[in-house]
């Protein structure tokens, strides 16, 4: 077991001297094993993100414990989370926000490396090189803008520039929500290379059914900050218990 | 059956600088009455400007040639106009995004009885009866809780929702052709299934032509009669939806599909050309699994088939 997430509740504040509560997530529990990619469904506002950022120590909890590799990260301060963040990468929803538009792409992607210092027994180019080899993109490409570069790109580089850490845990916020299909299928076979090949676990977030269906193991569908139905991917897929897991595969198209 | 809309070798090119970009080249299709037809393709392939180009939606340096008739009369460069009386009434459309489309400080009711009012010369409805049959739209399109909907603004309803709100914009003068752009991009899984089916009950109950662009290939095979493949500006396969989906021709139609997760993601080399130096013969060429001498020194032509061609030197009748 990677990661460990139990009763995990996040409430948020709003109105009028904060009076009015909303619980964005209720008490949600479910663990990741080693080597193993676990799905996340539900429709938008359910809480996905939320639970993502708690994970990657973006949020405080309210209330409840991440649990990651035997170690209790809920409540460190900044500088006890370093040594994790090397551990947990995350590729977001939307690749062209996450580089710095005032720098060019190679500053963005050696920026993990000379903050973890990894460059120190390897050269930094090398390192970068062969990080970005492994995405297909191309030494020239790295002089250029985040604005003169496809989604697509963005996304292999994102994804190459969080595997450059070596992570143990791979946290997908819907990664492919603004791609193309035929892109689509590009930044899935990578995220699964990095699986099969690095033994990287994930936690892939999407609320593409046929996208979940071809990646993930075990998955767990979530509906108003809780979830309500965690299984195998087959199982789940083939005989829902939930009612609304019921709706939710009834609107799957099958082509 | 009588064709609505019918283009022929459409072409058009933007101006930048001194340079000329050709976007689409020799875009031909044809819609006939009730019938729907998509458009699917990459991102950037063209498909938003050959619907902005029906529309005279284009920017100022666009160029357009070849020919659009639509009921047999050539709209293709008429004046603005001539053209006003066409667009909203006869042809309208769904602009993409409804969080970009819809104006944040209007109510939404009133943003959608625009769309009449400003052509009162031909309905001349009194307020009120606007209002009900706005309503009326609205409760057609599932909307829930129809009577205050009409006065809340955009920022308080959901992605779905506002994407109706979109959708009845554009049913609300009962045009004859609706031409839809990305109904279902970026939209949740269970609110696509809500927009596929307004579509469905649209083509059924109002008999409305619809040209629908969309890089969803699964809204597509819900909606559309028939499936137009683009790829590079240009329209490589036409055929009924079923032929193309289950028998595809071209072999960028056959990588579209069997990218497809439920098809086993398989990817396709490479990436599309750049507008700005396209190879000299097929634009699918550097990309083709199945290239013969003669894909980088010709264009293929049209080879027709039923009810549609393909472009492609392999395929064989």
């Amino acid at each position: 077991m990677i990661l460990e997430v139990k009763n995990l509740s996040k409430q948020y504040s709003c109105g009028f001297f904060g009076l009015n509560k909303i619980n964005a997530v209720n008490n949600v529990s479910f663990y990741i094993d080693d080597g193993e990619i676990f799905g996340l469904i539900g429709e938008s506002g359910c809480g996905k993100t939320t639970i993502t950022r708690m994970i990657m120590g973006l949020l405080k909890p309210t209330k409840g414990n991440i649990i990651f590799e035997n170690e209790n990260i809920t409540r460190l301060n900044t500088k006890q989370w370093r040594p994790f963040r090397k551990k947990i990468q995350i590729v977001f929803q939307n690749p062209q926000m996450t580089f710095n538009p005032r720098r060019n792409l190679y500053f963005s992607c050696a920026e993990p490396i000379k903050i973890h210092g990894l460059s120190k027994d390897m050269n930094e180019k090398a390192m970068i090189r062969h990080m970005i080899e492994r995405v297909g993109i191309t030494e020239e490409q790295l002089k250029k803008f985040p604005h003169e570069i496809s989604g697509g790109q963005a996304q292999r580089l994102s994804i190459a520039r969080a595997l450059s850490l070596k992570p143990r845990l791979l946290v997908c916020d819907e990664p492919t929500s603004m791609l193309d299909v035929s892109v689509q299928a590009h930044i899935l076979k990578l995220i699964k290379e990095a699986n099969e090949k690095y033994g990287v676990s994930m936690l892939f977030i999407s609320h593409d059914l046929e996208v979940i269906q071809a990646m993930c193991s075990r998955i767990a569908v979530m509906k108003n900050g809780q979830i309500i139905e965690t299984g195998y991917t087959n199982e789940i897929f083939n005989n829902p218990k939930h009612e609304y897991t019921k709706k939710l595969l009834s609107s799957y198209i099958k082509i | 059956m009588e064709n609505l809309l019918e283009v022929k070798n459409l072409n058009v090119s933007f101006l930048m600088g001194k340079r000329k970009i050709h976007i689409l080249k020799d875009v031909s299709f044809n819609i006939e009455k009730n019938e729907v037809l998509a458009v699917i393709g990459e991102t950037g392939c063209g498909k938003s400007v050959t619907g902005s180009a029906i529309l005279h939606l284009l920017p100022e340096n666009a160029e357009v040639g070849g020919s659009i008739k639509y009921n047999g009369i050539d709209i293709t460069n008429i004046h603005e106009n001539e053209f006003r009386p066409y667009r909203g009434t006869e042809i309208a459309a769904v602009p993409q995004s409804p969080s970009t489309s819809l104006d944040p400080l209007m109510k939404v009711g009133k943003q959608v009885s625009e769309c009449v009012t400003d052509k009162k010369y031909k309905y001349g409805e009194h307020k009120k009866q606007l209002k009900e049959s706005i309503i009326n739209i609205f409760s057609k399109l599932k909307l829930p809780r129809i009577n205050e909907i009409y006065d809340d603004y955009p920022c308080e309803l959901s992605g779905g929702m506002n994407q109706r709100i979109l959708i009845s914009m554009g049913i609300v003068t009962k045009p004859k052709l609706l031409i839809v752009d990305e109904p279902t991009k970026a939209i949740d899984w269970a609110l696509r299934k809500e927009v596929i089916e307004v579509f469905q009950d649209l083509k059924k109950e109002r008999r409305c032509a619809m040209l629908f662009i969309t890089h969803d290939i699964a809204a597509a095979k819900c909606v559309a009669d028939r499936i137009a493949v683009m790829y590079c500006g240009q329209i490589v396969e036409i055929g009924y939806t079923n032929d193309v989906l289950n028998n595809p021709k071209h072999p960028y139609t056959k990588g579209l599909i069997a990218s497809m997760p439920s098809r086993g993601f398989h990817v396709m080399e490479g990436y599309m050309p750049s507008f700005a130096d396209l190879p000299i013969g097929c634009r699918f060429e550097p990309r083709c699994s199945e290239k013969t001498d003669n894909c980088s020194k010709y264009e293929p032509q049209m080879i027709n088939i039923k009810n549609g061609y393909v472009k492609c030197f392999r395929f064989k009748l």
